[in-house]
C-alpha cells in the first residue's frame, strides 16, 4: 500500500497553543466517602507525615484513607488508598491531576510549594481544560505510591 | 457532571458523566475488566495465555477479547498490515492468529500486544455502560483515547508534538471518539511492517464512531498516511500537527 502523505491538507489554527490541564475530581473528603462508604466519620490519624484518616463506625475503625502527591516528568497527581482493616486495597481515587509546562518539575523552590498543600487550597494553575487526546503519561508513579502507602499502613497498623 | 479518575490500562481513566458514583463506578468496572483481560503483565490474562499456549493448543478467551482480536484483524487486513497487534516478532502477522467460536489458535508462536487497540476498546465499553445506566452526556478518556457521548458539542484538544504541555483544539464534536498516536512521552507509534517510529515530531489524531477504531487507525494512518478509502471504511477522519505545530486535516 503506498504512503498517501501528500493527502493532508493545511487548516489555520483555531487558536493559540493553551497551557494543557489541572483538573480537580474529588476533595479528599468526597474520596474518603466512596472509599468508605459505610463509615460514619473519619478521624485524621497520620502516619507520621503521611496524610491519613481513619474510617470510623460505631467506634471500631473500618480502615484507613491515606492520601499521597507523586510528581512524574510532568505531572502532579494527588491520589488516596482505602485500605481496609485487614490491609487489603478498597480503592484507589485521583484526587487532582496538573500537568506543568515543563522544566519546573525539577526546581525544588517550585515542587515546595506543594508540600503541606491542604486539600481545598485553590491551585494557582490554569482552568480545568477538558478533552485533550494525546497520551499522558504512565500511572507508574502511582502505582509504585500505592505500594509504599500499603507498606507503610503494615508497618503502622501494630503500633496504633 | 461528576468527574472521576483511577490508575487503570497503564494510565490515568477518567470518566465524566452526569450520573451517580454508582454508575460511574460500574464503567470504571469495566474498565478494569479489560486491564484483566488484555494485559500482558497480567500472568493470567488472555493475552498472555495467548501467548503462552495458544501455538500449542486454542485457548478459550472471554468474548471481549475475543470481539478485539476480530475487529483488530479487520484493520490490519484494511491497512495492509501497519497494524497489526503481533508487531510482527518472531516472524509472526496477523494472519497466523486463528479465531473460531471464542478460542483462539496461533499458526506459530507469536507475542500479541493489545496495545494498540485495547485502551480504546475500554473506553468503548465505559460509555456503554454510562449510557445503559441513564447517562445523557460525558466523556471517557483513557490517558488521551477519548470519546464524547451526548448531544452537546464539545472541543477537543491535542497536545503539541514539541511542547507537550500545550494543547490546540483540532475538531469540536459529539457523539465522537479520538485517539492519538505521538512522538512524545514513551507513546511512540510504531509502524508494524518496519518496527520504525511512524511518529517522530508529529502526531496524528483520529476521529471516528468508537475509541477502538480511533485507536487502532491512529498507528495505520501514522504509517500510511489518511488513505481517504481507510477513512471512508471506518467513517473517520485525520488530523495531523507537524513539528511546527501547525494544524493539517484529512477525511475520506
Amino acid at each position: 500500500m503506498a504512503s498517501a502523505r501528500h493527502l493532508w491538507v493545511p487548516i489555520a489554527a483555531a487558536c493559540a497553543p493553551a497551557p494543557a490541564h489541572a483538573t480537580q475530581y474529588l476533595t479528599v473528603e468526597q474520596a474518603s466517602r466512596l472509599l468508605f462508604p459505610d463509615a460514619e466519620t473519619f478521624v485524621a490519624a497520620p502516619i507520621g507525615a503521611q496524610r491519613a484518616w481513619a474510617a470510623m463506625r460505631g467506634g471500631v475503625a473500618l480502615g484507613h484513607v491515606l492520601v499521597d502527591e507523586v510528581i512524574g516528568k510532568h505531572e502532579l497527581i494527588t491520589y488516596a488508598v482505602g485500605i481496609r482493616a485487614d490491609g487489603s486495597i478498597r480503592g484507589v481515587e485521583i484526587l487532582d491531576y496538573r500537568e506543568t509546562r515543563g522544566g519546573e518539575v525539577r526546581d525544588p523552590r517550585w515542587r515546595a510549594q506543594f508540600v503541606g498543600k491542604k486539600n481545598g487550597d485553590p491551585l494557582r494553575l490554569e482552568d480545568d481544560i477538558q478533552n485533550i487526546s494525546g497520551a499522558t503519561l504512565s500511572c507508574r508513579h502511582v502505582t509504585e505510591g500505592v505500594k509504599r502507602l500499603l507498606a507503610l499502613h503494615a508497618s503502622s497498623t501494630g503500633k496504633r | 457532571m461528576i468527574q472521576r479518575a483511577k490508575p487503570l490500562l497503564g494510565t490515568i481513566v477518567s470518566i465524566r458523566a452526569d450520573a451517580g458514583h454508582d454508575v460511574i463506578d460500574e464503567a470504571f468496572a469495566g474498565v478494569a475488566l479489560v486491564h484483566r483481560l488484555m494485559s500482558p503483565e497480567e500472568p493470567s490474562s488472555d493475552i498472555s495465555r495467548i501467548n503462552a499456549e495458544a501455538h500449542r493448543q486454542a485457548v478459550s478467551v472471554h468474548p471481549w477479547t475475543f470481539r478485539v482480536l476480530k475487529s483488530a484483524g479487520s484493520m490490519s487486513r484494511a491497512s495492509g498490515g501497519a497494524f497489526d497487534v503481533t508487531l510482527r516478532r518472531h516472524g509472526a502477522t496477523h494472519a497466523d492468529i486463528v479465531l473460531d467460536r471464542g478460542r483462539v489458535r496461533l499458526g506459530r508462536r507469536a507475542e500479541l500486544d493489545l496495545g494498540g487497540i485495547a485502551k480504546g476498546f475500554a473506553v468503548d465499553r465505559a460509555v456503554d455502560v454510562l449510557r445503559r445506566r441513564g447517562a445523557t452526556q460525558g466523556c471517557v478518556n483513557a490517558g488521551g483515547d477519548l470519546r464524547l457521548f451526548g448531544t452537546h458539542v464539545e472541543d477537543v484538544r491535542v497536545r503539541l508534538p514539541s511542547s507537550p504541555a500545550h494543547c490546540i483544539p483540532v475538531a469540536s464534536a459529539s457523539n465522537r471518539a479520538f485517539a492519538t498516536s505521538a512522538g512524545y512521552f514513551q507513546d511512540e507509534a510504531v509502524d508494524a511492517r518496519t518496527g520504525e517510529r511512524s511518529c517522530a515530531g508529529r502526531s496524528i489524531t483520529v476521529g471516528a464512531p468508537t475509541c477502538m477504531i480511533a485507536d487502532a487507525l491512529t498507528k495505520a494512518v501514522a504509517a500510511l498516511g489518511p488513505i481517504p478509502a481507510l477513512l471512508r471504511q471506518f467513517a473517520a477522519e485525520a488530523h495531523l500537527i507537524d513539528r511546527h505545530g501547525r494544524l493539517h486535516a484529512a477525511a475520506g
